[in-house]
């Protein structure tokens, strides 16, 4: 084939259209210092082992690779079951803003929570916990408030009837459960009558409460926690009015008394004030063992994971290692006599190219991340590409090739 | 001299002009650095920069983490009024940095030595909450090229130059508490 019949997967020797890292396609992936990652799982096991659920964070600045990091946990929950017990739900707190109605206040990240959660796992944990032997022969409803833990009863009796009377059987629709689940108003001619409830959710309390009575009922029936990965939580920060309320609702999740639901925080932000506005109180950073002074051992910084030129150099090389078909490779060195020149795992990189970018990019503490890393990289392969086709000649990014466009980095 | 500016190397570009926050710059900069061998800061007016996105007790939480041997120049805070609740901050943490006033110092410089060799801010601005905001600039270095050369003289001035000068004096306070 010719350069210029070639697109960049080909010139590039890609197992994928573009030169880039899918957070949750490539969520097994983690590269860099392994210390970090060591660190921040030994957190969240032993989370479990103490609180029962994970109740900690990541920080780093944009870019450090944060989400990328939440998928990587929620990946680790699905290969490593028996270490993390644990269904794990995504989700983005940001936009948080108090100027615009439906964004502010904790109904709007309990709505977030619910919307991860989904229909699907609902039912499927009604579902499973009807078929369980103890309960296939009685009152559904009855038996779930038995599980439940946490408010009061009218509140543990009004779930159970949305939970058995909306999302075990396919037909009947939800709208209105999950109006009620999320604590809205409802609508012209809607009511709750026959709905079975005795409490709508007016507090953010109820709310925290409905959220760990879910908790319960997943812990009962999967023998697994609920954690809740919640990405842009620098958005707490925009916080002013409903401080208090959603303070009262993290102290909720981060007390002792709730084993069945977890969080994971990613935040960006600079140390030493590295947690978001809301959870830098004492109540809340001593349930999740940690003080002012060591916030870091909760809220594990993701600075470290590229923190030395060599963890550049390693990162480098382990992202094309992972993205580069080694026979493509191959076979294109054999075809256009690059032998000597770069290597099958490197292509379209040479050694000096690579050493270069490890340099310049440690330079500045701005540019050592993930995503200026392969950033960097696929801004060179691009530039390769485009000249290479236009000269219909394979053109590998040696220093000197890259050294005029990472002038301005 | 360079013909255009497409010849200008990565190690030549050392130097840039900072036209406003050079302080959050440098900063965070600093707050983000790995290996920080030293950090100098000589301001004749430090504040405690309360308003500002990093604080002073930022600074001073980092320096004390990660242990960074500091030194502080400014004039003494007995004469100027505004600098007494950042010289009451220093002295919280007189393990990692000593503090030195000088009542005739103008120059206005910033230092941080870190992997892989450092950078530094030379300007106008104070340390205070008001120069971050008024007209200032600044030019920030980069430790490459001759830029090292540069980084490496005015980390000298900081720790050696301007304590021997003339007007300079260890802040009394610290020698009274030894070796705390």
């Amino acid at each position: 084939m010719q350069v210029k019949e070639m697109d960049l997967k080909d010139y590039c020797c890609l197992n994928r259209a573009r030169l880039r890292v899918d957070p949750e396609a490539d969520a097994s992936w983690f590269f860099g210092n392994r210390r970090v990652e060591n660190e921040l799982l030994s957190r969240v096991h032993n989370d479990f082992n103490i609180r029962g659920v994970p109740k900690c964070g990541i920080v780093g600045r944009y870019g450090y690779g944060k989400t990328h990091t939440l998928y990587h946990i929620k990946q680790k929950f699905k290969a490593e079951p028996d270490k993390f017990p644990a269904v794990s739900f995504i989700f983005h707190i940001a936009p948080y803003d108090e100027g615009t109605p439906g964004l502010s206040g904790w109904e709007y990240i309990h709505g977030k929570m619910l919307n991860a959660m989904g229909d699907i796992f609902i039912r499927s944990i009604v579902r499973e916990f009807d078929k369980l032997p103890e309960t296939r022969t009685k009152d559904l409803a009855d038996e779930m408030v038995k599980v439940f833990k946490f408010g009061d009863e009218n509140l543990k009796k009004s779930l159970a009837n949305i939970l058995s009377g909306y999302f075990l059987r396919e037909g009947r629709p939800t709208l209105v459960a999950w109006k009620w689940l999320r604590g809205a108003k409802l609508g012209k001619g809607e009511s709750f009558q026959d709905t079975g409830v005795t409490k709508t959710l007016d507090t953010a309390e109820d709310m925290v409460n409905i959220i760990c009575n879910l908790g319960n009922l997943t812990r009962k029936v999967l023998a697994k926690s609920i954690v809740f990965l919640m990405d842009e939580a620098q958005a707490l920060d925009e916080i002013k009015k409903r401080l208090v309320e959603i303070q009262n609702a993290f102290l909720r999740l981060a007390d002792d008394e709730n084993e069945d639901i977890g969080f994971i925080i990613a935040y960006t932000g600079t140390p030493p004030a590295s947690v978001p506005k809301p959870i830098q109180r004492d109540d809340i950073l001593t349930r999740l063992g940690v003080s002012k002074r060591n916030i870091e051992d909760a809220f594990i910084n993701l600075k470290g994971v590229i923190n030395t030129q060599d963890d550049i150099r390693d990162f480098i090389s382990k992202i094309l290692d992972g993205i580069i078909v080694e026979k493509k490779a191959q076979k294109l060195i054999a075809d256009f006599n690059l032998s000597g020149q770069v290597q099958p795992k490197e292509i379209p990189f040479t050694k000096d190219a690579i050493d270069r970018i490890a340099e310049v990019l440690f330079q500045d503490e701005h540019t050592r991340n993930a995503r200026m890393i392969i950033e960097t990289l696929a801004k060179l392969a691009a530039t390769a590409y485009r000249q290479g086709k236009e000269t219909n000649k394979y053109i590998p990014i040696n220093k000197d090739f890259a050294d005029p466009l990472l002038r301005n980095i | 001299m360079r013909e255009n500016e497409f010849s200008i190397t990565w190690e030549e570009k050392f130097a840039e002009i900072v036209y406003e926050g050079g302080h959050t710059i440098f900063f965070e900069r600093f707050l983000l650095a790995t290996a920080i061998k030293s950090l100098v800061i000589i301001s004749p007016w430090i504040s405690t920069l309360s308003e500002e996105n990093i604080r002073l007790e930022d600074i001073v939480l980092t320096i004390k983490k990660h242990n960074v041997p500091t030194t502080v120049i400014m004039r003494n805070p007995e004469r100027e009024q505004l600098n007494i609740k950042a010289a009451k901050l220093f002295r919280q943490c007189r393990r990692n940095i000593d503090l030195y006033f000088n009542n005739e110092l103008h120059a206005k410089v910033y230092v941080c030595r870190c992997a892989p060799f450092g950078f530094a801010l030379l300007g106008s601005a104070n340390l205070s909450g008001r120069a971050t905001r008024a007209h200032e600039i600044g030019i920030m270095i980069e430790g490459k090229g001759y830029g090292r050369e540069i980084v490496e003289e005015l980390d000298l001035l900081g720790k050696e130059d301007l304590l021997n000068r003339a007007g300079t004096y260890q802040d009394p306070e610290s020698k009274k508490i030894g070796f705390l």
